[in-house]
């Protein structure tokens, strides 16, 4: 399908190539992930397919490909849109048109299919996917797993026989997730399409996929083979390859179904559950029966919530189930109908949000909101301005220290990537010193190694005496961070307690290593190795 | 039911057609009541209330009135005279220029009502699909524009939130400045993304077929086909040749349009069906157009002029009739309603 | 050069129409030869007007999209367009003055940094679209379209002066361009009024005023002015170099940033380069 010789590329006014890859040659009908930190060139190579680079980006290109005996360099990204179906990552920012059908459409348009083949294809499409009901909304109703059903069908309205997708499941919960990666699979045995996939969350693509590129292994040349192969070129590697690496299995398992019988003959002490502060000192954050309601429907019912000093508190559930509304309402950003809610036994309803953030960083799932100064100097300074606290040389380098930014302080943010970017907002928030860090979503976007990177931070942070409290879907994260963890659905607060009791006592919030050893409270690889 | 979009453009038409060619304050009244029954009827319960229409409606027919009063010193019934010398002020005030002005008023509102009940009737996405596909790229950008606009103001709130949480508080205007700028960075990222989304699926504004040499002489003479035609009718009053020359230049424009449209090899979606009741709408407003245009008896009756001396104006069934014919939507939603029953 | 000298007589000519296209509810042109029963036929004044200036339009924009648009730009434009029609709607928290309008702020600033034709674009478009959001489209759309066009585009002659003395990312660059906004403030109303014009004032009056010239209807259309808009157009005027002068730096920057990114255009033969 993809036939790659000798190739380079390199963007306008850079000096380092993005991508150099020597030979690569991609069987038809296989299913590939790719993988690579950021930087690594793996967008760049999955636009390579399908001609936007360097059609699109610019940049000098040598080498040679071919995709479908087809050259992209030669014919251009209007010809290859008939044969590369491409699902960008965040769906949502691309639509051009505001109805699910015409969306699906305007390839087909731009193709100049006849309009009553057009119905019958979308027809074919919708049926395939199985979202019939979706065919007259808004793009902007649909939820995330929506959102990506339907970019997926209007990248393959034009049946092309290679499916290109970036990073596809990283703005999804769990299950919708695993929904996507399903149709994936099941699309691949039906219509007989090649897939190309790029992914940080490589524990959920791996049992699908059958080959597997890593970027930047390898001397810089890239690793390609079948997954056993590769993975052990990562830099960071899903739990169960960790522990097979660490038990010597082999053949590596790459899902959990194939890890079974070997961690069969895995050892299970009698473990201590992870140590949970049973004296409570008084909490420095809490909801007391809060009721949260929007104009059509209730979003929060009577919440309890407490956050202790000195916790790492995660909230999990999935999308829609009034998280982000419950972190809105915790700095009074929405008040609520019924209830109140204390910072230090302080109720907030007379404060404004301003005010209330002195008290509580709030990091926001999109850090681009929060930055708009030249430096990064100034967007930490600014915060000082807005409360009218003295601006302190030398504080704002100790925080950009330990934010690791210290060389980037006159950079500009938005020049940054994302993971920087992350560490300013979080550096705008925090320049105020508040002893309560609120993230939303911090993991969004991060490959594996920024993420452990944040996640350590956090965990420096917090034991220096922060209060966190953390909304995510990842749970891997989750069980990396938290001291405790609480399940929200529905508007309600259906579990609380330790992270290894609450995330195996429900199947969707379980890590690798809580499927693997259910019978266990372990949650990490450090869990089964600190046993043995 | 929904009527076709061409229905309501050829009603909007028969309905322009009537306005342009009568001042009789009578017929013009008859009009104003015709679109008000409509617009009550058709109009959505939340948007386009009457009673607005109404305010608007007195407010337009004061004001004409009072305007053209100042402005107008002529007719014979003098009401009152302002006495001195201030210049626009002073003068006499006739009857006649209120009557006058009150015309101007009575034809400002029913072109507004038109225009009100178009916007209400035809939905936002039919009208983008008005835009010739010559100029297919414009029409994209619309597209793109409208579907944007719920975005950005989410992402708009976003931000807003944001920044409070940095203890941003909006006093002066400058305060807006870190609402702003992380808008139209956002957006600006964003337009990058829709572009490169656009390119792979096969969008391209690169026509396939190359101009023909002569096309770029087409606009220019085109041009000058309309301006003297139009100079023809206005300084020469010589009224055929000036129409033949206009309409040549439009049917030069219309020419080009239709050859560069098809350089773009694209096709529509969506298309409307014509049903019978959409049809008979058409003719039916087709004929009104023609009705007013061609001379047929009781034609003079259309024209009214309150200068010099105020007179009763004069009316003639027929054109009332063509009038009344308008109300023809409003039957065929009517029946469709006990239909769905 | 054939085609630079080709686009300038389009230019001409449109601009030549549309200005005739205004001015002429003014001109009393024919009006001599008119009788009593002709003048049943003036209401068609204002319809004519924008049937004329939608032609001018169809025919510039026919000629920018020949000329400019790539894919890039095209998103540009829609992403800038519903940028500024929220902008309309944002509830400001500010007194409001009058005629005041965000829109016009980043018409001009495209303009200027992306050149007349896309600020064209930019003007016309967003009027249309605001229209088409608000329910406002009418015979005067094409007016208000035609005038914000000009508005974009005539942002290009502060470009061509600032770049002209050196004073890009210089004050005096900010300063221009205020003083653009406050001559679009006010030109702006009194261009677009002079649509309701003839509806307030027509040309039937002129038949009964035998020395009735262009400078009676100039001073006619000056009380209809002072009366309706000036007020009103000083808010706008007061409200477009407020926003320059406070936003104007910034969004310049961030335009420029991004502007050789929508700039580029490939072409830059990868072939040539692979066979090497």
């Amino acid at each position: 399908m993809i036939q790659i010789k000798d190739l380079t590329f390199t963007y306008p006014g850079s000096l380092n190539p993005a991508l150099q890859i020597q030979s690569l040659h991609i069987p038809p009908g296989s299913f590939t992930l790719i993988t690579g930190r950021s930087g690594s060139g793996k967008s760049t190579f999955l636009r390579l397919t399908n001609a936007l680079v360097p059609y699109f980006s610019g940049g000098t290109i040598t080498g040679s490909i071919l995709v479908n005996g087809k050259n992209p360099l030669l014919v251009g990204p209007q010809v290859m849109s008939r044969h590369v179906g491409f699902v960008f990552q965040e769906p949502e920012n691309q639509f051009v048109v505001n109805i699910v059908e015409d969306e699906i459409a305007f390839s087909m348009e731009n193709a100049a299919i006849p309009r009553s083949e057009m119905q019958t294809r979308i027809q074919t499409i919708l049926e395939q996917l199985n979202i019939q009901h979706l065919r007259f909304r808004k793009v902007d109703s649909l939820s995330g797993g929506e959102t990506q059903r339907v970019a997926i069908a209007a990248a393959l309205v034009l049946m092309p026989e290679l499916l290109v997708l970036d990073e596809p499941t990283s703005q999804l919960d769990p299950q919708a997730a695993q929904e996507v990666l399903t149709l994936l699979d099941q699309l691949r045995k039906e219509r007989s399409i090649t897939i190309l996939i790029a992914e940080h969350r490589l524990e959920r693509v791996l049992p699908y996929c059958d080959h597997m590129l890593n970027l930047g292994a390898g001397n810089k040349a890239g690793v390609y083979g079948t997954p056993a192969q590769v993975i052990v070129h990562n830099e960071l590697q899903p739990p169960i390859v960790q522990l097979a690496q660490h038990f010597i299995w082999q053949p590596i398992p790459l899902g959990i179904e194939e890890a079974r019988p070997f961690a069969q003959k895995v050892s299970r002490p009698i473990s201590i559950p992870k140590s949970y502060p049973q004296s409570n000192p008084p909490p420095i954050l809490s909801m007391r029966e809060v009721s949260i309601t929007y104009p059509n429907q209730p979003v929060l019912s009577q919440v309890n919530l407490d956050l202790f000093p000195g916790e790492r508190l995660v909230i999990m559930g999935p999308n829609g189930a009034g998280k982000s509304t419950l972190l809105r309402g915790l700095i009074g950003l929405i008040k609520p109908s019924q209830g109140e809610i204390l910072i230090n036994g302080q109720s907030i309803s007379d404060r404004s949000s301003a005010d209330i953030c002195q008290t509580i960083g709030f990091l926001p799932q999109d850090p681009n909101a929060l930055l708009f100064a030249e430096t990064v100097t100034q967007e930490l300074e600014i915060t000082l301005k807005n409360h009218n606290l003295p601006i302190n040389p030398k504080a704002i380098y100790e925080l950009l220290d330990s934010l690791f930014l210290k060389e980037e302080g006159s950079s500009y943010p938005r020049d940054l990537s994302t993971g920087e970017r992350q560490r300013v907002a979080l550096g705008a928030i925090t320049i105020t010193n508040p002893p309560i860090l609120i993230l939303d979503e911090p993991t969004r976007g991060l490959d594996q190694i920024v993420k452990h990177a944040l996640c350590e931070l956090l965990i420096n942070w917090n034991e220096k005496g922060k209060s966190i409290l953390l909304v995510t879907h990842d749970v891997e994260f989750a069980a990396m961070f938290a001291s405790r963890v609480i399940i929200l659905e529905q508007g309600k607060i259906i579990a609380n307690g330790n992270p290894g009791q609450v995330m195996h006592e429900f199947s969707r919030y379980r890590t690798q290593i809580a499927n693997l050893f259910p019978e266990t409270n372990w949650l990490t690889v450090e869990d089964v190795l600190i046993n043995h | 039911m929904k009527l076709h979009t061409w229905s309501w453009l050829s009603w909007l038409i028969a309905g322009l057609i009537i306005v342009s060619t009568t001042r009789n304050p009578l017929y013009l009244l008859l009009l104003i009541l015709v679109l008000f029954i409509i617009q009550s009827i058709l109009a959505k319960k939340e948007s386009h209330l009457p009673i607005s229409t109404i305010k608007f409606s007195i407010s337009v027919l004061f004001l004409s009135s009072v305007l053209n009063a100042f402005i107008s010193r002529f007719g014979e019934t003098i009401l009152f005279k302002i006495p001195g010398h201030i210049p626009l002020i002073s003068g006499s005030v006739t009857l006649e220029a209120i009557l006058f002005g009150a015309i101007n008023g009575l034809v400002l509102i029913a072109m507004f009502t038109l225009f009100t009940i178009i916007n209400a009737v035809i939905p936002v996405q039919d009208m983008v699909r008005l835009i010739p596909h010559a100029l297919h790229p414009i029409a994209v950008v619309t597209t793109i524009a409208l579907t944007f606009i719920p975005a950005m103001q989410q992402q708009f709130r976003t931000i807003q939130d944001a920044q409070a949480m940095r203890g941003q508080r909006l006093h002066k205007l400058s305060d807006w400045l870190p609402l702003f700028i992380p808008l139209l960075i956002g957006s600006l990222e964003r337009a990058m993304q829709i572009a490169e989304a656009m390119t792979a699926r096969g969008y391209s504004v690169q026509p396939i077929k190359k101009q023909f040499p002569m096309q770029k002489f087409i606009l220019p003479a085109l041009l000058l086909f309309i301006i003297s035609g139009w100079l023809v009718i206005l300084i020469l009053n010589k009224s055929v040749l000036g129409w033949l020359l206009i309409g040549s230049g439009i049917a030069l424009l219309f020419s080009l349009f239709f050859t560069s449209g098809r350089r773009f090899p694209k096709t529509r979606f969506h298309e409307e069906t014509w049903k019978i009741p959409s049809i008979f709408f058409l003719f039916t407003c087709l004929g009104i157009t023609i009705f007013f245009l061609i001379p047929f008896p009781g034609k003079e009756t259309l024209a009214y002029n309150p200068y010099p001396l105020i007179t009763t104006p004069t009316i003639s069934i027929s054109v009332l009739l063509a009038i009344l014919l308008l109300l023809i939507p409003t039957l065929l939603n009517k029946r469709e309603t006990h239909d769905s029953d | 050069m054939k085609e630079k000298a080709l686009n300038a007589l389009i230019y001409i000519l449109v601009t030549f129409l549309g200005i005739f296209a205004y001015l002429y509810p003014l001109l009393s042109l024919g009006s001599q030869n008119q009788n009593l029963s002709t003048t049943a036929r003036t209401n068609d004044l204002p319809l004519m007007m924008a049937v004329l200036l939608a032609l001018c339009i169809l025919v510039i924009i026919f000629e920018i999209q020949e000329m400019r648009l790539s894919t890039k730009l095209i998103a540009l434009l829609g992403v800038l367009i519903a940028m500024n029609s929220v902008l309309r709607f944002i509830d400001l928290t500010l007194p409001i003055l009058g005629g005041f309008s965000p829109v016009f702020f980043l018409i001009m600033i495209t303009g200027y940094v992306f050149g007349g034709r896309l600020g064209f674009l930019m003007g016309a478009l967003t009027m249309l679209i605001s229209a088409l959001v608000t329910g406002g489209v009418g015979p005067w759309l094409p007016n208000q379209m035609f005038t914000a066009g000009w508005v974009g585009m005539s942002a290009v002659t502060i470009r061509r002066l600032v770049v002209w003395t050196n004073q890009e990312n210089k004050p005096a660059e900010i300063w221009l361009l205020i003083i653009l906004g406050v001559i679009w403030g006010f030109l702006y109303g009194a261009i677009t009024n002079l649509w309701f014009w003839p509806f307030l004032s027509g040309p039937g009056n002129q038949v009964f005023n035998p020395g009735n010239s262009l400078l009676v209807s100039l001073r006619n259309y000056g009380i209809y002015y002072l009366a309706t808009s000036l007020l009103w157009d000083t808010g706008r005027a007061i409200g477009n170099a407020v926003l320059i002068f406070f936003f104007g730096k910034a969004t310049l920057k961030v335009l420029r940033r991004f502007q050789k990114r929508f700039y580029f255009v490939h072409y830059d033969s990868p072939i040539r380069k692979e066979t090497i």
